[in-house]
């Protein structure tokens, strides 16, 4: 086979991994930031730009060409390795983009919170000023 | 070249279709405006796919040696440099959305609301 049919093979078997994580996620994101942002638009957006970082890193890892050395004769059992490295560069890709989008959204979760409570507290405060000023 | 351009033209046309429909009803809440949201739109679909192309020609046209009239490649060589360009082109873009994400996060402001 020819080497450049079998790198562009795998460079599309790895992309269309990165497409089949990305339709498995991209509905609970946008559902996830849409409760964080209270907002279609922005989650939909947001979640959009999770997606393309995943498609990018699965594709990049699937590039990966070590496997095809430039010396020698090209025989199939080398080709079968190329692809499994290609694979493998591929998986660990998304598993990198997969850190990456969970990391994020964990952080942006954490302030989202601490906003929150914050301003829950400030309303209890504010509750309970009102309350002893209406006593005195 | 012709397979390069191929999974290039893939690559940006997954890269777009994913992106530019959910950036525009995003970019019409944060711009304040119609026409401010299709410059926009028009000008992120321009830059990425500027970035892919220029990706994708630098590393067959500019590689090793300037082979800009040395079309006819051993088969290996010419996987190294379709490679080359493929993560080239998924460099820009990546660089691309970065700077745009940098760009978005200053537009929507602080997340927590402060």
């Amino acid at each position: 086979m020819n080497p450049i049919t079998l790198f562009l093979a795998g460079a599309g078997l790895s992309m269309l991994l990165s497409w089949i994580l990305v339709h498995v996620l991209r509905k609970s994101l946008v559902d996830l930031l849409e409760e964080l942002w209270a907002s279609r638009s922005r989650a939909g957006f947001w979640a959009a730009v999770g997606c393309v970082i995943i498609l990018l890193l699965g594709t990049f890892g699937g590039t990966t060409n070590g496997g095809y050395s430039r010396a020698g004769e090209f025989t199939s059992e080398r080709g079968f390795f190329a692809l499994v490295t290609q694979l493998r560069s591929s998986l660990l890709g998304l598993f990198g983009a997969l850190m990456v989008v969970s990391m994020t959204v964990m952080i942006f979760m954490g302030r989202v919170d601490r906003a929150r409570g914050s301003a829950e507290q400030r309303q209890m405060a504010k509750a309970f000023d009102d309350f002893d000023r209406s006593k005195h | 070249m012709l397979a390069t351009l191929a999974i290039g033209a893939l690559l940006g046309a997954s890269v777009l279709l994913t992106l530019l429909p959910a950036a525009r009803p995003w970019l019409i809440e944060s711009c304040r405006g119609e026409e401010r949201a299709r410059f926009w739109t028009r000008f992120i679909g321009l830059a990425i796919s500027f970035g892919i192309l220029v990706g994708l020609l630098y590393a067959r046209v500019f590689g090793d040696r300037f082979l800009l009239l040395d079309w006819a490649l051993e088969p290996q060589e010419e996987l190294h440099r379709i490679a080359v360009g493929l993560r080239m082109a998924l460099q820009f873009t990546g660089g691309i959305l970065v700077l745009m994400c940098l760009w978005a996060a200053a537009l929507d402001g602080d997340p927590s609301g402060k």
